[in-house]
């Protein structure tokens, strides 16, 4: 490591110590209005944030306290955020701020060298981003005492390999991780890999699984869950859809929600971002026969463009019911004679 | 020069890998040319035997032939079951046993209506009885010289189909399609479709019989989003009015990737899904789902290193 480099990571250090975060937070305070929660009924928030650079930790923290105080004023037990909540902590790079402001993230990599990719630029601020990420979102679900799906978080692990990761913050302290497993064409070429696991977890809510994003056009990802014990999943988001199309957005998390019988918050980030303009509604999804207007839908913002809140009951007991007036009825047998076959034979260059 | 065989089989093979890996990176499909396919909205015929249920078959076919001819046919749902006006669904089992021939006629009557159109035929589905009294539903494919070409049994259970097949394949219809029957609620099953697209149907055949009230969530969730989620083609045909003591609701539409659809919601006649009387026809091009592919190859982001770990296996487990 050079000198110029030694020099960045201890600006990077000092810019994400937890002493700031924590005390501009604690200035803040965590009064809230205390709601008693029904039993078997989860009272969940979905976020619909704008993308903007935060050039320090207290920038970033505000945003996220602004959130997460509104959703508990309303009586949320969890908090949603969108996909690549973290992104916003970019702008902790010195200099970097002028140069996204011209460029797209591509485009300005290129500046920094010819060899260089999105993800060494995540290598590189990981560690710092990653300390007021988690700062942030543990001081917030531990103050309020809120569940906190903090959306999704590009970092690198100590393989070198980068990873979109999706985080829940309990309560209690917990940090619980789940990694993307499909990754959008952008995102490959960025240098990301892919998780190769999923997991359910056990929760004061109920079972949560957190897929991010790409995961739900995939119905796999949504049947493993279901199949290992999941009531809820929290689906962050950052679609680069525009303009706008309901159709296309209707190919994620509504369908997966009808065939695995799950209920599904989705936070969603929107605005113009790192050059693209991303596009999408935070919502909160239901089985059609667990909604008023038997549409699935049980809290969807006005508008796929600018910020909102939506906020929805989860009767987690009455998808309990339901799952047992309507079981699915899967067919292990057909599944393990085509399976293998069909997975491995498409990736060794089938039919499509 | 003669090759030893073994290296004249290493060659095929290689050849043979050439040519998918080719038609990987291109976005290839095993639909090799355009396919006009017509699809119905119809209710129940009140048909007294097989050739007059052909004959009514026929008739339909034509109405929509004279205004633009197509390939493949694909009626609704339990539409046979007009053959036997008796039927008391109070009890499907029982009322199957009763017309023990009603298969019988339902592949006498397609066979006849595929030869005399000229064109692959679909004659919807029909329910029969296992030598256990369980009943199953049943759908048949006969290519345009009215030859049986391929079945299929529903693969997953619902209320009334108790007895599935733990099989499901591609039916090679015509020279370059391949064709998936989805049969009743295997069209919300979206292993089905994958399993059917992933060895190669670049066609999902769905001949529903839904009942009422069936509303455009509900369909939307089924072959609509198999079709986007495979990027491949869909046919819906729908039955509807009644059949003995049940009201039936069926739909029909053609369907296709949103993105080869002028207004991208994924209906090829637009608007949606058709809810009158009759047919809708259209033409699947080739060119077009080969760009969609090309242009997003989003089966390539499947991630079998992930499935290989839960799949089959977690289908075991009862969440």
């Amino acid at each position: 490591m050079n000198l110029r480099d030694l020099t960045l990571q201890f600006m990077l250090q000092m810019r994400s110590r937890p002493g700031r975060i924590n005390r501009r937070l604690s200035r803040r305070g965590f009064r809230h209005r205390v709601r008693t929660p029904e039993v078997g009924v989860v009272r969940a928030c979905a976020v619909q944030m704008e993308w903007r650079l935060c050039e320090t930790a207290e920038e970033f923290a505000d945003l996220a306290y602004d959130n997460v105080r509104a959703a508990v004023t309303d009586g949320a037990e969890l908090v949603a955020f969108p996909e690549d909540t973290a992104s916003l902590l970019v702008g902790v790079m010195p200099g970097i701020g002028p140069l996204l402001q011209s460029l797209t993230v591509d485009e300005a990599i290129q500046q920094i060298g010819d060899d260089v990719q999105v993800a060494d630029l995540f290598r590189l601020l990981g560690r710092a981003t990653h300390r007021i990420y988690d700062t942030t979102f543990a001081t917030l679900a531990r103050g309020f005492g809120v569940h906190i799906a903090a959306g999704s978080a590009v970092l690198p692990l100590p393989d070198q390999r980068v990873l979109n990761i999706g985080h829940l913050f309990t309560p209690d302290g917990r940090i619980l991780r789940q990694a993307k497993c499909h990754l959008m064409p952008m995102e490959e070429e960025w240098g990301l890999a892919a998780g190769e696991d999923l997991e359910v977890f056990d929760t004061a809510l109920g079972r949560i699984g957190l897929p991010v994003c790409m995961d739900a056009t995939f119905f796999e990802t949504f049947r493993i869950l279901r199949q290992l014990g999941a009531e809820i999943v929290v689906l962050p988001m950052a679609d680069p859809e525009h303009p706008y199309n309901p159709w296309k957005a209707l190919r994620g998390v509504w369908p997966r929600v009808q065939e695995s019988q799950v209920f599904a918050v989705q936070g969603a980030l929107v605005g113009d971002a790192l050059g693209m303009r991303l596009t999408g509604h935070a919502g909160i999804y239901a089985p059609l026969a667990l909604t008023e207007a038997g549409d699935g839908r049980l809290a969807v913002s006005d508008r796929p463009e600018g910020e909102a809140l939506v906020f929805a009951d989860l009767d987690v007991a009455a998808l309990r019911r339901l799952r047992e007036e309507q079981p699915l009825q899967l067919n292990p047998a057909l599944y393990e004679r085509y399976f293998p076959r069909v997975y491995s034979g498409f990736w060794r260059g089938g039919t499509h | 020069m003669m090759l030893h065989p073994f290296l004249q089989e290493f060659a095929e093979i290689c050849r043979k890998c050439l040519k998918r890996a080719c038609s990987f990176v291109r976005g290839g499909a095993t639909l090799e040319h355009d396919f006009t396919v017509a699809t119905f909205r119809l209710p129940p015929f009140a048909a007294p035997d097989a050739a007059s249920f052909g004959r009514a078959l026929v008739q339909a076919a034509e109405s929509t032939a004279q205004r633009s001819p197509a390939d493949l046919y694909l009626f609704p749902g339990l539409l046979a079951l007009g053959l036997v006006p008796q039927l008391d669904f109070s009890d499907p089992q029982a009322s199957a046993l009763a017309d023990a021939s009603l298969k019988d006629a339902y592949l006498a009557a397609g066979s006849y209506a595929a030869r005399t159109l000229g064109a692959v035929v679909v004659p919807g589905t029909v329910y029969l009885v296992t030598p256990q009294a369980r009943v199953q539903q049943y759908a048949a494919v006969f290519d345009k010289q009215g030859n049986l070409v391929g079945e299929q049994l529903q693969t997953h259970r619902d209320a009334f189909v108790q007895a599935v097949s733990d099989e499901i394949s591609p039916i090679a219809v015509d020279a370059g399609v391949k064709v998936g029957l989805l049969v009743g609620r295997d069209a919300w099953y979206p292993e089905a479709s994958r399993i059917l697209a992933l060895q190669g149907a670049d066609i999902l055949l769905a001949p529903l019989a839904p009942e009422a009230p069936y509303s455009s969530e509900e369909a939307l969730w089924g072959l609509w989003q198999e079709v986007q989620q495979n990027q491949v083609f869909g046919v819906e045909a729908g039955l509807y009015g009644m059949l003995g003591e049940r009201a039936y609701a069926g739909r029909a539409a053609i369907l296709a990737p949103c993105e080869m659809t002028e207004d991208e919601a994924g209906f090829l006649p637009r608007p949606g899904y058709f809810v009158g009387t009759g047919a809708q026809v259209a033409t699947l091009r080739v060119d077009d789902l080969q760009k969609v592919r090309r242009d997003y190859p989003l089966l390539r982001h499947l991630n079998p290193g992930l499935y290989r770990k839960y799949l089959p296996l977690v289908y075991r487990r009862l969440p």
